[in-house]
């Protein structure tokens, strides 16, 4: 008794509820009876259940027995549920003890649109939706800071010292440190607008924030599918594209929309908005990795993700399988969207004129045409060959069982001593011959079984013949399986008959490639060739290569999308399940996000649509100012940047937030205009140190009274090495470059792939290019430290910074010193650095102190 | 854990991989996780079927329910079973010696999971879902759970090439990367290429003890006025661990450190090494080893079942010295050994246009065999059902999320509870769903 009550006061905790029974009628009803309500039933929600279905009210609190639902999920009665399987045991308990205890439901987080389906005037008024107020112009970024810090009785600390400061600027806005020259200037001058007007103008701008975007737009050069890397040999312009965008200060707005839309807008100034595509084309594609149902939903699945969470701050895809659990986005939200990418396909976008383009694909035909009668001649030689071999096999063992091969092929003779002398076989049939002593038994075996297969697999042709009409054509675009068939040709296709395993493996024996007895290479093949045979071998030769030689130069392409011939509406995927489907929903925008019921989009894809919907709102402009606070000062406003949610983190500074926003959107969509805003404000300038009694109030520095000092980035780190070591390539934008330690390339023009990501890149924390990442992860780990210590990179970049060091540094080691600290870390040394300095350099010379200072923490750290 | 990590320097004083509490007392404290990648067809190992014996070319009662390619009649396993050890369990002639360690082993004849497609298998075992995009166990694990020696990588994985799908199966995804697994190629024996950068090619250790001592002072001048920031210590304290992994760390890779017989116990192959590599670094503190049997995906029988007798070859008696070895040097109680594939393989003959004889199984997810043993986990069991046939899991299927669900909490961890907050909700290894097998359970 005493446990009884005892269970009931916990059933009425909230945790019981939310560990046991809110997960449980989520995965297991939800799909049906959330906001589908088949037969009316609603079970995500007290009342709902209350309310009941066609059958009547699922529960009686306090009466499990007396509940419809349990007498479902016990499968006592008619109704059996869920219908594609019976609930644990103790499930069904936990079940029956919360309606025992009277069906409790917390009201923590209430169900937002599932009850109702419906998007209230209080949806639309999340703090994130609501319109921008107009920009202040009396009050800046600093004035909003001072006054939360005044709110907190924070005391904010004084401004970085100027070789701190352009130290921070230079990485910050170019990724790399600034030049001992450009340090000496600003520490003179103290002039920031002009350092960051200059940093800002510079190229090396846009391929630090370009590559910031590139994290967003989870952007790789290659997908996977089995065994093979699938790879995109052009990506690169893609990020090129984004490169180039941010150096030109695209308008954000543009930007975005250029990603889903650049074939369908108009070229803005000469800048050709079309490789901004690469954003849906660049894949993940998921080619045969699952079912093509499944498949293809899960590329739109990655679509909508990466679309709303890096545009908009929104999880949308999490209403995929139910209604979102938190946000007021419906399953037609989420299909919706899903559609506009389902009528859009994958596209390749020539950069070569028309002829250009046939000229090279004719060339590529012939090449075909003139490799058929080469390779189709020499298996049908070779065959022949074979066979001919074949039909001597009593000779040639008869020759094997004498030991001498006399006049007969020396090669054969030798393969078929081998395969004789074959201690262990899975087949006795190969063997049967033994037992008569009679090699022509073998002969006749052989040549039974050869024309044995010769019927099949005429069989076989026919029957994948007769089968042909059903399947699709085979594409080598990555998302043109759409039917089993289109990915594994032959798979679903049945035939009545093979040769038995026995009969197949004397088949084998003699005709496997490579390894077979009568079986040759092209090269073995030749050899035996003379006169006119050899003569016709080689012409064919000849014209292929003859061709090969003169054909153009592969075109270059973009990798993009584009519209489908059939632009198409989902239907609901019931749990999210490819093959049980609902009704059916129209291409459209996210509800919440429209004044009114949203309208469908029913020319195209409604792609275009979609990117003027999402560049309309103000969420996306407030999601874009977090993210460029958050890069400026090393923590964003809302800490969950690609959440601005219900279960993501609310805006520490709401209005500083709004007003960024409104700033943006005012002065163009001008991302530069507003990097500037920030680097600008006192709240920049602080210093990165620590002041114990604000310690106790803020640690994590959430209010911003001092600086946040940073780990360099992996792309930072490396440029950084090769920047101090005075080796960096300055070439701008290009082709994809392993990051090898021989690559001289900023690290934004390493290749990013999905497959096997580069070791340095994993090493220091690059996210997963398979989906978008809103935040650096920052660990340390003695892998890391080990790169330092042993790494060819590092080694490379030491030797190079000390011959730099001796060839420029002046002479005498405390001249040389200064000049490496100047190039190192923008300072002079102080007398007991340099006297530790010059102690070890003394015994252990330039290079080894090289990869010391390189190792440092001073050089790791932005303060 | 559960928030993810906190934008607060102060998550950085511990290293990510420093061991953490469990959640309740663990039964296991490390994972081998042997992985027969291709296929393993549960009829011809250790689900025997009278009844597909006596049908053999009979079609399937009901008709042939839908997998990968088209199937045909049924189709008997050419290999005979016999009972093996005290609990009696019938296991295939091809894995005799693994017979004999049964009584240490769980079978579950009743593995599930979603499709029957090699890459959404193999992340379906590896990471709990079908698509790309979540972690690895191992990951989880080590995230969940640290590791004990901070000299090596806390999650390993050896292969001499890749599998299917390949690095993928061993991301952290949007885990930190940390706690992504490490792979190193077993058929390598050159102890020190295994892990990059684990020599210095000019200077030897006296030199770089000079380096680091000289380092770490301008590393405290720098850090005097910035004092109390953890990141700064942190980086401190991995230089120190990693100058002492460049003794460790090759040892452990040195197999030939081992006496013969125990060698000769494992016996020859990459797959054998790899197996007592497995031994010498879970003894050495790493959480988690997995050993791909081979590159691709060879227990892939299409054609011709007998494939799974070679295979059985090289893979049989790695495995069972691995049981025996750390039976007897007392690992096995407290490790937790998984040997398994992506899924199972039909009782028809697969008859499709691309196969070259008709001799071989298609895949099969339904009801398959996965082998648990150590680790608090009950020998000498079966647990679950197939049908007569060995093609549905018909008593106590057992999805994959609750094979997960019972590592964890062997592990010390609630599954419901090592969640990581990302894109918008809390994920977790098991997804939504999972229960503990609590019968298999010690």
């Amino acid at each position: 008794m005493l446990a009884a009550s005892l269970t009931l006061s916990l059933l009425f905790q909230p945790q019981f509820f939310e560990e046991r029974i809110r997960p449980l009628l989520a995965a297991r009803c939800f799909g049906c009876h959330g906001e589908t309500k088949v037969s009316k039933l609603g079970l995500d929600s007290r009342e709902g259940m209350l309310a009941g279905g066609r059958r009547g009210p699922a529960i009686v609190p306090g009466d499990a027995a007396a509940s419809r639902l349990v007498q479902a999920i016990e499968r006592a009665g008619e109704l059996k549920m869920p219908p594609e399987g019976k609930l644990a045991d103790a499930e069904i308990a936990a079940l029956k003890q919360w309606i025992q205890a009277g069906a409790p439901w917390p009201a923590t987080i209430k169900t937002l649109v599932t009850t109702t389906g419906k998007i209230t005037a209080e949806h639309r008024n999340w703090w994130a939706f609501r319109p921008l107020p107009e920009p202040t112009r009396d009050a800046g970024i600093d004035a909003f800071i001072a006054a939360k810090l005044a709110a907190n009785n924070l005391k904010p600390v004084g401004p970085a010292d100027r070789r701190t400061l352009i130290r921070r600027l230079s990485v910050d806005l170019t990724g790399l440190p600034p030049t001992p020259v450009e340090a000496a200037a600003f520490v003179a001058s103290g002039n920031v607008p002009e350092a960051v007007d200059r940093l800002l103008a510079s190229p090396r701008f846009g391929e630090r924030w370009g590559r910031y975007w590139l994290d967003i737009a989870r952007f790789g050069e290659d997908d996977f599918r089995g065994l093979d890397q699938e790879k995109y040999p052009n990506a690169w312009r893609y990020r090129d594209w984004v490169i180039e965008a941010l150096n030109r200060d695209l308008p954000y707005s543009t930007f975005i929309k250029a990603q889903l839309a650049g074939d369908l807008l108009e070229a803005d100034a000469g800048f050709d908005l079309r490789p901004a595509l690469g954003f849906l084309g660049l894949g993940p594609w998921h080619y045969g990795i699952s079912p093509p149902p499944q498949a293809r939903a899960d590329e739109r699945h990655d679509r909508v993700d990466a679309v709303t969470r890096g545009f908009l701050g929104l999880t949308v895809a999490c209403a995929r399988c139910h209604d979102h659990k938190f946000d007021p986005i419906t399953t037609r939200d989420y299909y919706g969207l899903a559609g506009v990418f389902a009528s859009t396909g994958y596209r390749e976008f020539p950069l070569a004129s028309p002829d250009v383009v046939a000229r090279y694909d004719e060339h590529q035909q012939r090449i075909k045409d003139a490799e058929k009668p080469l390779s189709e001649w020499l298996s049908q030689q070779k065959l022949q060959l074979g066979e001919m071999l074949a039909a001597q096999s009593e000779r040639y063992i008869t020759a094997v069982l004498a030991g001498e091969s006399k006049d007969l092929n020396e090669q054969v003779f030798e393969r078929w001593k081998k395969l004789l002398a074959k201690p262990e076989r899975e087949h006795k049939l190969f063997d049967s011959w033994r037992e008569t002593g009679a090699p022509v038994k073998l002969q006749e075996l052989i040549a039974s079984v050869i024309a044995e297969k010769k019927t099949i697999d005429e069989e076989k042709r026919l029957a994948l013949e007769r089968s042909k009409p059903t399947r699709g054509v085979k594409t080598r675009l990555p998302n043109g399986f759409e039917t089993y068939d289109d990915f594994c040709p032959g798979c679903d296709v049945a035939v009545g008959l093979t040769q038995s395993r026995d009969r197949y493996k004397v088949w084998e024996d003699l005709f496997r490639t490579p390894g077979g007895v009568v079986s040759f290479t092209d090269v073995e093949f030749e050899a035996m060739l003379s006169g006119e045979w050899k003569r016709h071998l080689r012409m064919l030769r000849e014209d292929v290569e003859r061709l090969k030689k003169s054909a153009p130069p592969a075109y270059p392409f973009l990798h993009g999308a584009g519209e489908r011939e059939d632009p198409k509406n989902l239907k609901i995927a019931i749990k999210g399940d490819p093959y049980r489907l609902g009704e059916e929903t129209p291409r459209r925008f996210i509800e919440v996000l429209t004044a009114g019921t949203p309208k469908a989009w029913t020319s195209g894809s409604g792609r275009l649509e979609l990117a003027e919907a999402i560049a309309a709102q103000p969420l996306t402009a407030r999601v874009a100012a977090n993210r460029i606070w958050m890069k400026m000062m090393g923590r964003p406003l809302v800490l969950s940047p690609s959440n601005f949610g219900r279960y993501g983190d609310r805006p520490s500074h709401p209005e500083l937030l709004d007003h960024l926003a409104a700033r943006l959107v005012e002065h163009g969509w001008s991302v530069k205009k507003l990097i500037r805003e920030i680097a600008l404000s006192e709240t920049y300038r602080r210093a990165a140190e620590s002041v114990a009694a604000n310690e106790n109030i803020d640690a994590a520095n959430k209010w911003y009274w001092r600086g946040n000092r940073e780990r360099l980035d992996v792309e930072a780190l490396r440029d950084a090495l090769l920047f101090a070591s005075g080796t960096l390539d300055p070439q701008v934008g290009g082709a994809s470059e392993e990051l090898t330690p021989e690559c001289r390339r900023r690290t934004v023009y390493g290749r990013v792939s999905r497959f096997k990501l580069n070791e340095t890149l994993q090493l220091f924390d690059f996210p997963n290019p398979t989906t978008t990442s809103e935040k650096r992860d920052v660990t340390h780990v003695p892998l890391q430290r080990l790169f330092f210590l042993n790494s060819e990179m590092v080694a490379r970049q030491a030797s190079a910074l000390a011959a730099r060091i001796e060839r420029e540094g002046g002479s005498g080691d405390t001249a040389r010193l200064k000049y490496a600290y100047a190039i190192l870390f923008q300072r002079e040394p102080a007398a007991a650095e340099q006297k530790l300095n010059l102690e070890f350099l003394a015994e252990s010379g330039w290079k080894q102190l090289a990869q010391v200072l390189l190792s440092s923490n001073e050089f790791l750290f932005v303060d | 854990m559960g928030a993810g990590f906190a934008w607060t320097a102060a998550m950085a004083s511990a290293s990510p991989l420093e061991s953490k509490k469990t959640h309740h007392e663990a039964k296991a404290k490390r994972v081998i996780f042997l992985f027969l990648n291709g296929g393993l067809s549960q009829v011809d190992t250790f689900d025997p079927k009278p009844e597909l014996q006596k049908r053999h070319g009979q079609p399937f009662p009901g008709g042939n329910p839908r997998t990968e390619r088209t199937t045909g009649n049924l189709l008997a396993s050419p290999f005979q079973f016999r009972r093996c050890g005290q609990s009696g369990i019938e296991v295939s002639e091809i894995f005799p010696e693994l017979g004999k360690m049964i009584d240490d082993v769980c079978v579950v004849r009743s593995t599930v999971t979603g499709n029957p497609i090699h890459e959404s298998c193999l992340f379906m075992m590896n990471t709990g879902d079908l698509q790309a995009g979540r972690p690895s166990m191992g990951s989880w694990l080590t995230y969940g759970l640290g590791t004990v020696n901070q000299n090596l990588p806390g999650y390993i994985v050896l292969c001499p090439g890749i599998p299917v799908v390949g690095p993928p199966l061993w991301n952290s995804a949007f885990l930190p990367a940390a706690y992504q697994g490490t792979h190193i190629r077993n058929d390598e024996t050159d102890p020190l290429k295994l892990i990059p950068n684990l020599k210095n090619a000019e200077w030897g250790p006296a030199a770089q003890r000079k380096q680091l001592d000289l380092l770490s002072r301008l590393n405290t001048i720098h850090a005097k006025p910035r004092a109390g920031d953890a990141e700064l210590d942190a980086t401190i304290q991995a230089m120190e661990v990693a100058f002492r992994m460049q003794s460790e760390a090759p040892d452990v890779f040195d197999i030939s450190k081992e006496p013969e017989s125990t060698r000769k116990m494992y016996g020859e192959g990459h797959f054998a090494r790899g197996c007592l590599l497995a031994r010498r670094l879970v003894e050495r503190g790493v959480r988690m080893v997995q050993v791909y049997y081979g590159n691709g995906q060879p227990w892939d029988s299409h054609d011709d079942i007998f494939g799974h007798r070679t295979h059985a070859q090289h893979s049989d008696q790695p495995i069972a010295a691995l049981l025996r070895d750390l039976k007897q040097c007392g690992l096995l109680d407290d490790t937790l050994v998984i040997i398994g594939s992506e899924f199972g393989r039909t009782p028809s003959v697969e008859n499709s246009a691309v196969v070259k004889i008709q001799n071989g199984r298609d895949h099969s997810p339904y009801g398959f065999s996965t082998l648990m043993a150590g680790g608090g986990i009950k020998g000498g069991i079966t647990y679950g059902a197939t049908d007569d046939f060995g093609f549905h899991a018909v008593d106590k299927p057992a999805h994959v999320h609750d094979l997960h669900a019972t590592a964890l909490h062997l592990l010390g961890l609630d599954h419901t509870r090592l969640t990581f907050r990302y894109s918008g909700r809390d994920f977790r290894l098991t997804d939504v769903a999972g229960q503990v097998i609590r019968d298999i359970i010690a």
